[in-house]
């Protein structure tokens, strides 16, 4: 029984003008984004290796790497970024090197590009979050109604369907009917990345289905919500209007309004407000170190080399004893900034949440890495890192980083000097996020969509029981 | 066809069809030189089937669509030629309108007829209107998506009345009334008659087509296949005509089939 | 006649069930997003007003007028609430010093991405997205309903010209749907006044435009809606055509276009343009050192075989020059890279112009980014906002720059940050911290004043939009006509 009617909503589906004119509609808009993610990525790539090149290119030459001061380091793209945007475009992704203390991530895509800020990409969280679920509405909203108006409901149950059976059969039906055909173009788009010269690693081919298949979970909410308006009203044009309204909330108004309200609610102490902590602490430091360099004394060395190195030594220990202290500062503001920034984040995400479409954008982005926690991965990873700089420089020079003060004398008596080797500097190794983390952390907002298809379909469900078929 | 079965020949007829045709695009004839005249206090019965032509010589006449050959005239007015004119004319009850399901039924009258050219009316008129189309008086202020379907036809033959033209083209607007509404209806449409409308209605119901019709007209395929007054039907069996024409067992013209 | 086929489409619509539950949302929508707009631009302005504490704070505890540098903050202006635009993309202060270049960093979004995350709702998203739709479903059956509810028929029964009727339809739904949202702009404007928002008159013109422009684009799509009407014969399928419609016009054509126009005129991004820039720099650096060392080896060769008081002389005599000499080839090194740096960046700039026009270009063919783009540039918000102030803070950088070197000259080079140290000719060094020193008086300094969009300018750019929109409403008005003369009523 279940067999015939899914059957026969494949066939009342599929057979649709409207079916033909959204699966062209959304094949093209899927197989674009591939493309148009494609496209991306290759710039992003080649604009990657332009700046690392050049990174390189400007220390040639040198001859001291004393004199490297301004080595950056750059967030590599990702090709998973180009298909789910995220805040990929948002945050800084070049940080430049001092050897201690605090980073700062700069130059984000759309503050560099901000043309491409104005209307944002196109991408595969956006053709789900907005068009698909639109086409969700639009094939589930008389699926009940509808069959009522032209009167095949009564026909079907003047035979012994039950009531159970047939909307079982219906929400199958029109999910198959409409969710299968969208993987071909999704399927397309993924067996065309390697031909446009995109290589996914096998862990991010797991992503990339995951997502997808989140995507289909979200799909599948908004199938029931339609089928839902479409038990509760009894003319079509009633339960599309109410969807368009419903679908309007959901995806462009509450995700929105969660954040920007719930943020504000939040109150997270600004930059501003640090930086103005942190260089009223640094002045108050130097003049406690005004004092120390007062006392200063070459000691018993007489010849420039010693001097040099006595100058030094000295200087950079204050630094070290300064960067110290002021480090102490910036992780404990950091520190509590970052506190309330996740007070933040669950606060605004919890409001956000009320929406499908909010929960399937996170999930997304949690699986493609592209989350909010992209920024902070990223300049945990430069940390790290610039501590093996810092080593680094120190077993070349002999020296602490940091005081950006050094004395050099020039005397012209001295050998040649060797230019410096850049291939010896050490690489930046940029680690995204374990797939186990990622996918535990998309895991709840999975969870969230099944939950929510459990909760519409319910609602239809009891509805249809008591709903009246004439 | 010379014969005509006016008792009064001399008075101007106000609807008038003049070789009345109209070819579709695919050649095929929809309507085949149509002729009849209806003169004031007269009504005129189109009967046919499905698919005969006659809401098609309705929509001639109201310059829905244009003849591909002969006219209709209104009050002597080519509807073709000056359609604004002519409709000034004439009321139209057109089968199953909804009306504005939003409006009750005074705004919808109110509305049609001050589209009608009719601007001096009372809401007292509207209320006598209606209560002579046989609405209640507690109906006069609902919505019209509350109605029913035959509650739906009077509003719509009230605004025909309101706008109080010559001439009125009923497109089956018995279809879906229950005998009684059927009935008075009749009376209704008899007194419009005495009051010297020229009536032109459309009909596949040949047992009304015989009470109400002054003349009737049987269609079949886009041609008037016949012509009978309410005199001669005296002496004929309607029905027999009827089944007669549809199966082809009739002549055209049917000049020979009365005297 | 037409006032009565007005009058009737002003009640149909009012008396309909969608009216009331589309107005509440509106209302509820207009006001919402001006209470988030004025929240941000509060936020963006304490930032602001911190920043530029800060900075004055800073300049005030200085006690010399050699080296300086400072920190400029662009001003947030009120008309990011109407339409944000890259308010929130670019980055909030530029540093301002000798070395370092004019650029624009730290946004919002970057330093706190939570909010680009589903970024923002203004007015202008509502007008785009919510009320075009809107404007959809209150017109997609204007025609083809009435035609279904028989009530064309018997209209155009009476001697109703069809004319009248189809422009009346256009009236009618006008007014029945802008009217009514007076009340909550209305209300959303008390709102912005009475949360202590400083409007200036300039404003107000911004605003009424701004106003303006939404009005014409949802007169498009009420246009729209009624030609889509009267060119269908049932309203499911208009309603399908128009929702395809709307979700390519306001949601996809916009963003391909951008994109396409990267693929089509790529420019290099900044990052390509920096690294450039310091490799030159590198070279250049060297080669001022280079020049230095050469220096400093013909003195040395000059010294040669003097005795150590005639080498000391000669010091003495020409140290003066050397200073100048050395102190000019800085310069000419410093200046040799900032025309470096200049003529990238004004490369870069033109082929970021060429690829925005194509960009732009290609978008427009959709109404919804027409007039995004013309109310971007009537707020003062579209991607040109980073040339303007960039370019406004390069300027100011020459009167701060020019300023702090007469001051240095007039209240003389004793006066030093930081600290000196002397090294004497037996080697030992010595070092000496000005302590106790009188600050500069920073307030004399001239303070940036953010650029003014001229109204000219802002005119010439969005004319080119505006001109659009309307051509675009005009020829639908155009086909909704030619095609309802033409409609069969049966």
């Amino acid at each position: 029984m279940i067999k015939l009617i899914i059957r026969k909503e494949l066939k009342e589906v599929i057979g649709s003008p409207k079916f033909i004119a959204s699966f062209v509609v959304s094949s093209i808009l899927i197989l674009l984004t591939f493309y148009i993610g494609a496209q991306n990525h290759h710039r992003n790539v080649s604009r990657y290796e332009a700046v690392m090149t050049a990174n390189l290119r400007k220390m040639e030459g040198l001859t001291d790497w004393m004199r490297v001061n301004n080595h950056r380091i750059f967030l590599p793209p990702q090709p998973l970024e180009a298909l789910v945007n995220g805040v990929s475009n948002d945050i800084g992704r070049t940080v430049q090197m001092h050897g201690q203390g605090e980073l700062t991530a700069r130059s984000s895509r759309f503050n560099d590009d901000p043309v491409f800020a104005v209307f944002r990409f196109l991408d595969l969280d956006f053709v789900f979050q907005i068009v698909l679920s639109l086409f969700a509405i639009l094939f589930a909203y008389d699926a009940i109604n509808g069959e009522k108006e032209r009167g095949t409901l009564r026909l079907t149950f003047a035979s012994d369907v039950p009531r159970a059976t047939y909307i079982l059969g219906k929400w199958l039906g029109s999910f198959l009917a409409v969710g299968i055909p969208l993987l071909i173009p999704i399927l397309l788009g993924g067996i065309c990345l390697p031909i446009f010269g995109v290589v996914l690693s096998g862990v991010e081919w797991i992503r990339l289905g995951l997502i997808v298949l989140a995507g289909l979970l979200y799909f599948g909410v908004f199938l029931s919500l339609a089928l839902l308006f479409s038990v509760s009203t009894h003319r079509p044009s009633n339960a599309f209007l109410g969807l368009l309204v419903s679908w309007i909330l959901l995806v462009m108004i509450i995700p929105r309004t969660a954040v920007l309200l719930a943020g504000r609610a939040v109150d997270v102490p600004s930059i501003d407000d640090h930086n103005f902590q942190k260089a009223q602490f640094r002045s108050q430091l130097w003049d406690e170190d005004r004092e120390k360099m007062r006392n200063f004394s070459t000691g018993d060395a007489t010849d420039s080399q010693g001097v040099m190195g006595k100058f030094n030594e000295f200087m950079s220990e204050l630094s070290r004893d300064r960067q110290e202290k002021m480090d102490e500062l910036a992780a404990r503001l950091n520190g509590e900034r970052r506190l309330k920034q996740n007070s933040q984040q669950a606060v605004a995400f919890a409001m956000a949440r009320i929406s499908p479409s909010a929960v399937f954008s996170l999930a997304a982005s949690r699986l493609s890495d592209t989350s909010l926690d992209q920024k902070a991965h990223f300049l945990d990873e430069a940390a790290g890192y610039q501590k093996t700089y810092a080593e680094f420089k120190k077993e070349k020079t002999g020296m602490n980083m940091g005081s950006g003060m050094v004395m050099m004398f020039f005397s012209g008596d001295e050998e040649e000097k060797k230019p410096i080797d850049v291939n010896e500097l050490p690489k930046f190794d940029y680690h995204p996020t374990q797939l186990g983390d990622a996918v535990s952390s998309a895991l709840f907002d999975m969870g969230l969509l099944v939950i929510f298809n459990l909760l519409f379909f319910a609602g239809t469900f009891v509805k249809f029981m008591r709903y009246d078929v004439r | 066809m010379e014969h005509n079965s006016f008792p009064n020949t001399d008075i101007q007829p106000i609807l008038e069809a003049e070789n009345l045709s109209m070819r579709y695009e695919d050649g095929n004839l929809a309507l085949d030189h149509v002729n009849f005249k209806v003169g004031p206090g007269e009504i005129f019965v189109l009967l046919g089937a499905n698919g005969a032509g006659k809401t098609t010589t309705i929509n001639l006449f109201l310059n829905f669509i244009e003849p591909t050959d002969g006219q209709a005239l209104i009050d002597g007015i080519p509807t073709h030629k000056d359609p604004l004119a002519a409709k000034r004319k004439v009321a139209y009850v057109s089968e199953n309108v909804m009306l504005y399901p939003h409006f009750t039924a005074i705004q919808n009258a109110d509305y049609f007829a001050r589209i009608g050219g009719q601007n001096h009316y009372t809401e007292n008129d509207y209320r006598d209107v209606l209560r002579r189309v046989g609405l209640e008086d507690e109906a006069h202020h609902r919505k019209l998506k509350t109605f029913s379907k035959g509650m739906r036809q009077k509003c719509g033959i009230a605004i025909a009345i309101l706008k109080n033209a010559p001439a009125i083209l009923l497109d089956e607007p018995t279809s879906g009334l229950d005998p009684k509404a059927g009935h008075e209806f009749i009376n209704l449409l008899h007194s419009l008659r005495d009051e010297g409308k020229a009536i032109l209605m459309s009909t596949h119901d040949i047992f009304r087509a015989k009470t109400i019709a002054d003349e009737v007209g049987i269609m079949n395929k886009g041609i008037l296949v016949m012509k009978r007054t309410r005199e001669e039907l005296a002496n004929e069996n309607l029905e027999k005509l009827y089944i007669d024409y549809m199966t082809g067992n009739g002549t055209l013209g049917g000049g020979e089939d009365h005297d | 006649m037409f006032a009565i086929l007005i009058q009737k489409e002003l009640k149909h619509i009012l008396l309909g069930p969608k009216f009331i539950s589309t107005f509440l949302i509106c209302t509820v929508l207009i006001l919402l997003s001006t209470f988030i707009g004025v929240q941000d631009y509060k936020a963006a302005q304490s930032s602001y007003d911190a920043g530029t504490g800060l900075t004055n704070q800073r300049l005030s505890e200085k006690t010399s007028w050699s080296h300086m540098s400072s920190t400029v903050y662009r001003r947030p202006d009120p008309m990011r609430i109407f339409s944000i635009g890259i308010s929130n993309d670019l980055g909030r202060f530029s540093p301002l010093s000798e070395g370092e270049a004019i650029r624009l960093d730290h946004s919002v979004y970057s330093d706190n991405p939570i909010y680009a995350v589903f970024r923002f709702l203004d007015l202008g998203f509502i007008f785009q997205v919510v009320l075009s739709l809107f404007a959809i479903l209150f017109t997609f059956n204007a025609i083809n309903g009435e035609r279904e509810m028989g009530t064309l028929k018997l209209t155009l029964s009476n001697d109703v010209p069809r004319a009248q009727y189809v422009l009346a339809k256009f009236a009618g739904s006008w007014l029945s749907l802008i009217v009514p949202l007076f009340i909550p702009l209305l209300i959303s404007m008390l709102m912005i006044i009475a949360m202590g928002v400083p409007l200036a008159a300039v404003h107000w013109v911004k605003i009424g435009s701004f106003m303006g422009l939404s009005i014409l684009y949802l007169t498009f799509f009420i246009a729209t809606g009624i030609m889509v009407s009267g060119m269908t014969r049932n309203s499911s399928g208009s309603f399908l055509i128009l929702l395809i419609f709307w979700v390519s016009s306001v949601l996809i054509v916009p963003r391909v276009g951008m994109m396409l126009a990267a693929k089509i005129q790529p420019a290099p991004s900044i990052a390509e343009v920096d690294a450039q820039i310091d490799e030159y720099s590198k070279d250049r650096w060297n080669e001022y050192i280079a020049d230095i060392e050469e220096g400093f080896a013909v003195r040395q060769a000059a010294t040669e075989g003097m005795t150590d008081e005639e080498a000391q002389a000669y010091r003495d005599d020409n140290e003066w020059d050397w200073m100048e000499q050395g102190e000019k080839e800085r310069l000419a090194m410093q200046t040799d890279i900032q025309n470096y740096r200049e003529r990238l960046m004004e490369n870069l700039n033109g082929q970021k112009h060429k690829q925005e026009v194509l960009a732009m270009g290609l978008s427009r063919l959709s109404p919804a980014s027409a007039y995004m783009h013309a109310a971007m540039q009537i707020s003062g918000t579209h991607s040109d906002m980073k040339d303007r102030y960039e370019s406004a803070i390069r300027e100011y950088r020459t009167q701060f720059m020019n300023y702090t070197e007469e001051m240095k000259k007039k209240t003389g080079m004793d006066n030093i940050n930081g600290f000196s140290i002397a090294i004497s000719s037996d080697g030992t060094a010595e070092m000496s911290i000005p302590k106790d020193q009188k600050p500069i008086d920073a307030s004399s300094i001239p303070q940036f004043i953010d650029p003014e969009q001229d109204f000219s300018d802002v005119f010439n750019r969005s004319t080119i939009d505006i001109a659009l929109l309307l051509i675009f409403t005009a020829a639908v008005l155009i086909a909704a006509y030619a095609t309802f003369m033409r409609y069969d009523v049966r």
